[in-house]
């Protein structure tokens, strides 16, 4: 794809800290742009979901803008979607925090409390933050992972149950694998956070730049 | 596990001065927010803390622009404290490039706004940050909660204070040792101890560390999450490799 076509839709929907990715992009000369609309869209070639908050308060936000709308339609077109932390939680079905909501729907799954995951155990910390090494799925070859150590902070997680092939990354917690990425065609989700993860969330943030419409 | 211990530079800071008080009183520049902070990342900091250290006092911080500025290349995880009240002196940190936000006398005076934040970005991006000070009673150590950076004591025991604010959505605490804050004496384990069983978030310790074997013996003996250095970094006592070579001897799993 020809890198002056590729402009990144960072979507704004009130969730917390979005000014990181801008300027991750913005570091690695990748152009990019806020969306709090969804008929601005149109005007990208990919789209990025931040997010920072709760599960049950971003997706009433993403419903309320019509950006649901916009992104279901945008994913579609095949234009490549990448959602970062909540941002990949909102892409499944539904979550579980705060009362139960309905995500984007954009891969099958839901979002539940890490502390209801069969490797929760009493001397394991919730929130799990920090930086933590993630290893590839066995699945098919990612395109966007590479594995490696990045920063997570995060109480829930993705349960992958309805469809385990869209798991792309585990990291290991116990003797236990909790999801660190998702993707199934042009749709990808990592629950760390790749502009706080240094040089290797940088070349992540650039890989995905160069994805090509599906 | 292959999660890692958090190494993280802290930096107290006046304005766009990172400075270094002891005991938190008393104040020597040490460099250029920016500098210092880039500096550290370069080091190879897991992440930052940035405590702006009188923002208490003049209700307000000038943090955001040098945040901003810090932001544009720097790229790990930034929590950022210091004279935090209401939801929209959180909402200008997190809008400039903070992750997280710490709370101490801002929580301490309005405890709901602990629980309005963890609402709004989640419990991992609140943390409680404890200014504690010992005070020994009948041969045994108390230790209370003390606000205004470390100037007046607020009334509260550590223990449950830091168990209510988790209550309330804490998602992490950060421990702030008023006697052992810039001395190079090592930390003040009793306190550490002592939050480390009262809460089950992950919990940071934050002053006293002198090198790298202080920091292994806190996280092996200790179950700590992470450790937030600010003077044996300014005065070059250690470096973030020397901690991480230290933590590598004693086991202690580290990036």
């Amino acid at each position: 794809m020809n890198s002056s076509d590729t402009r990144i839709a960072i979507i704004d929907y009130g969730a917390g800290n979005i000014q990181n990715v801008i300027r991750a992009f913005s570091h690695i000369g990748v152009s990019s742009g806020l969306v709090s609309r969804r008929e601005d869209l149109e005007e990208f070639s990919h789209a990025v979901i931040p997010g920072v908050g709760s599960y049950k308060y971003g997706a009433e936000n993403l419903r309320r803008t019509g950006l649901d709308e916009g992104l279901k339609a945008f994913a579609l077109r095949g234009l490549p979607i990448l959602g970062i932390c909540l941002g990949m939680q909102l892409l499944s079905e539904d979550g579980f925090e705060h009362g139960a909501s309905k995500g984007l729907g954009l891969l099958p799954g839901s979002v539940i409390p890490i502390g209801e995951h069969p490797s929760a155990m009493p001397e394991e910390r919730v929130p799990h933050t920090g930086w933590t090494r993630i290893e590839e799925s066995t699945f098919d070859h990612s395109s966007l992972i590479q594995g490696g150590d990045y920063y997570f902070s995060h109480s829930y997680m993705f349960d992958a149950s309805a469809d385990p092939s869209i798991v792309s990354a585990t990291y290991r917690r116990g003797q236990f694998s909790i999801i660190s990425a998702v993707e199934r065609g042009n749709v990808y989700g990592v629950q760390f956070h790749p502009e706080k993860s240094g040089e290797l969330g940088l070349d992540l943030l650039n890989r995905f730049a160069l994805l090509a419409k599906a | 596990m292959t999660h890692y211990k958090r190494l993280i530079a802290r930096l107290d800071c006046k304005g766009d001065k990172v400075i270094k008080g002891i005991q938190l009183e008393g104040l020597r520049v040490v460099g250029a927010l920016n500098d210092v902070a880039r500096a550290r990342y370069a080091e190879g900091a897991d992440e930052l803390f940035l405590l702006d250290a009188v923002a208490s006092l003049y209700d307000g911080s000038d943090l955001p622009k040098a945040l901003e500025e810090l932001t544009r290349d720097c790229f790990i995880p930034i929590t950022v404290g210091g004279g935090i009240r209401t939801i929209e002196d959180a909402d200008r940190l997190f809008r400039a490039g903070a992750d997280k936000v710490a709370l101490n006398t801002g929580a301490i005076n309005n405890p709901s706004l602990i629980a309005e934040l963890a609402m709004k970005y989640g419990s991992q991006a609140v943390v409680l940050h404890i200014e504690a000070k010992r005070q020994e009673v009948a041969g045994e150590s108390l230790y209370n909660c003390y606000v205004e950076n470390g100037r007046d004591d607020s009334g509260l025991l550590v223990d449950s204070w830091v168990a209510e604010a988790v209550f309330l959505g804490a998602g992490e605490v950060l421990v702030t040792s008023v006697d052992r804050d810039g001395t190079l004496t090592g930390p003040e384990l009793p306190l550490l101890q002592k939050v480390r069983a009262s809460v089950n978030v992950p919990v940071v310790a934050g002053s006293g560390f002198r090198d790298g074997a202080d920091v292994a013996a806190a996280f092996r003996d200790l179950n700590l999450d992470g450790v937030a250095i600010g003077s044996a970094l300014h005065a070059k006592k250690t470096t973030f490799s020397n901690i991480r070579q230290s933590c590598k001897a004693e086991s202690v799993r580290v990036r």
